[in-house]
């Protein structure tokens, strides 16, 4: 397919905050959207993730959105006329430390007042629920809740299969560079061609630091690799998707095929795009999970694979307009969480390009919550003091 | 059992790729469409030419549109098979390089026996 020379937005990266944000603004009436991708629609952390699409959040706030997002998962399927295999699978935090437990009570309490499903349970129940952590480290309890997963690609596709003819979408185009002059964006320049456009949105989440560089624009978000085993299926046993935080920090679940995937966090990953398969990752995942879910001794890896996290200094997005260069937009910065908010922030996204005005729920999303000049820190090794109330405080 | 133009002359059999004497990724002509390609996940020439009708012919996506390739065997057994189907439907460029990427274990393994190897072994 030719490349246009002009457009009305240009979108850089057909993930699923990519193809969201085309979606939404052709619904919008916005025409001649065109999206670049570098790879083939989903390349990056869009078709490496497990896809987990979970309300129950630590924070208020935080669970709220969530909230809307799932109900956009829910609806879906019929708004995009194909199966994007939103299933209920449960959800768990196993929690393995007492003070967990004590902080857990606050947070339960507040998913109830919200109406999200989810119960602390103690030990015992745990183990009742999900037996596969019989015989290993003694839990102190759980929440579970009665979250859902979706098949990523099967999103990528409703998508891509969804849109009109106001958005083209062009696959192995690589974007060289970026033209502005001081007040705004002009155009983008490809491999395969230059766009000329007014709008410009960079969806490009563990690379967008590089195409933010070349836009001049500065920001505090940097890629970190996260990896990913995925074993031969087996019987359907594990009765909720699982995540711990403590003493280490990791997960798994059973896909519908009943494949076990999981993952144990390696908390000194560097800074930097890196999608290699590690040994060290693949001992400590193991290790972990045998430790902690014994049974999970005799299941077998047939692969394992890496993509990115894009990290922002507070674990949210960065999601609408910048001071530093008019219209240059941004749906970056996801921090593992793209799959659960983009489809609704890049709602919230679109309408915000429309209409002019940032829609309420979007506000602590946007980009001017950061300076140019805002440092990149390191990573919170502690997953609770990344949602502590300083932290969210210090962004709201 | 081959013909000149490298077709099978066993007619419950196909012989693709290097087997066929054409090439790593040549493939006979008239594959049918029930050749099975993928063993682990069951899939046939005809739903690999489906996804490049579809608009979804670039080996990445076929393999995670049919699954093929995604299976215990990762591919050992039938990524031939697979680059000479879809390199008969989409053209030889679809499948030029790597098509897909391989990934470790080599093998499957137990996760026990991970956890078994000599730490000395962990460089």
């Amino acid at each position: 397919m030719t490349l246009p020379a002009t457009a009305d937005v240009v979108v850089i990266g057909a993930g699923i905050a990519g193809l969201g944000a085309a979606r939404e603004l052709e619904a919008r009436g916005v025409g001649r959207i065109v999206v670049v991708e570098r790879d083939y629609p989903g390349a990056g952390a869009t078709g490496r993730n497990v896809a987990r699409i979970r309300r129950m959040q630590l924070t208020e706030e935080l669970s709220r959105v969530a909230m809307a997002c799932q109900d956009k998962y829910e609806r879906m399927g019929g708004e995009l006329r194909s199966n994007v295999l939103f299933y209920r699978l449960g959800y768990a935090w196993i929690l393995y430390e007492q003070d967990e437990v004590e902080r857990m009570r606050d947070v339960v309490a507040m998913h109830e007042r919200l109406g999200i499903r989810s119960a602390l349970l103690s030990a015992d129940e745990t183990l009742h629920h999900l037996p596969v952590f019989t015989g290993g480290d003694p839990v102190a309890g759980s929440v579970l809740s009665d979250d859902a997963i979706v098949h990523h690609d099967a999103v990528v596709w409703a998508h891509l299969d969804h849109l009109g003819s106001a958005v083209s979408v062009h696959p192995h185009t690589t974007v060289t560079s970026i033209e502005h002059d001081d007040s705004r964006v002009r155009a983008v320049v490809t491999d395969r061609g230059r766009i000329e456009t007014p709008v410009v949105l960079n969806a490009t989440d563990g690379w967008s630091t590089e195409i933010n560089t070349m836009a001049d624009v500065r920001m505090p978000n940097r890629p970190r690799r996260r990896e990913v085993l995925v074993t031969a299926p087996l019987r359907r046993t594990i009765e909720a998707a699982v995540t711990f935080y403590r003493p280490a920090e990791g997960w798994f679940n059973q896909t519908l095929r009943g494949e076990v995937v999981m993952g144990a966090v390696d908390p000194d990953e560097p800074v930097g795009v890196n999608q290699r398969s590690s040994w060290s990752f693949l001992r400590r995942t193991a290790e972990l999970m045998t430790r902690k879910a014994p049974a999970l001794r005799d299941v077998t890896v047939i692969r394992q694979w890496a993509g990115m996290y894009d990290i922002t200094p507070d674990h949210r997005p960065i999601v609408g307009p910048t001071s530093q260069l008019e219209g240059w937009w941004q749906a970056v910065g996801w921090s593992g969480r793209g799959m659960l908010l983009a489809p609704f922030l890049t709602e919230l996204l679109a309408e915000h390009v429309v209409t002019g005005t940032a829609p309420e729920m979007l506000r602590s999303f946007l980009p001017d919550r950061f300076s140019a000049t805002t440092q990149a820190e390191g990573d919170q090794a502690d997953y609770y003091a990344r949602y502590s109330s300083g932290a969210a405080a210090s962004v709201d | 059992m081959l013909d000149a133009a490298g077709r099978s002359t066993v007619p419950t059999l196909s012989v693709v790729g290097s087997a066929a004497g054409l090439g790593a990724h040549a493939a006979p002509e008239g594959i049918p469409g029930r050749a099975l390609v993928c063993f682990c996940e069951d899939v046939h020439a005809d739903e690999i030419r489906a996804q490049v009708a579809a608009g979804y012919g670039d080996p990445e996506l076929v393999k995670r549109r049919t699954g093929a390739l995604t299976g215990p065997c990762q591919g050992k057994y039938c990524l031939q098979a697979f680059c000479a189907v879809l390199a008969d439907a989409a053209g030889p460029e679809a499948v030029s390089g790597a098509p897909t990427t391989s990934r470790p274990p080599l093998r499957p393994i137990r996760l026990g026996d991970l956890v078994a190897t000599d730490e000395a072994f962990d460089t």
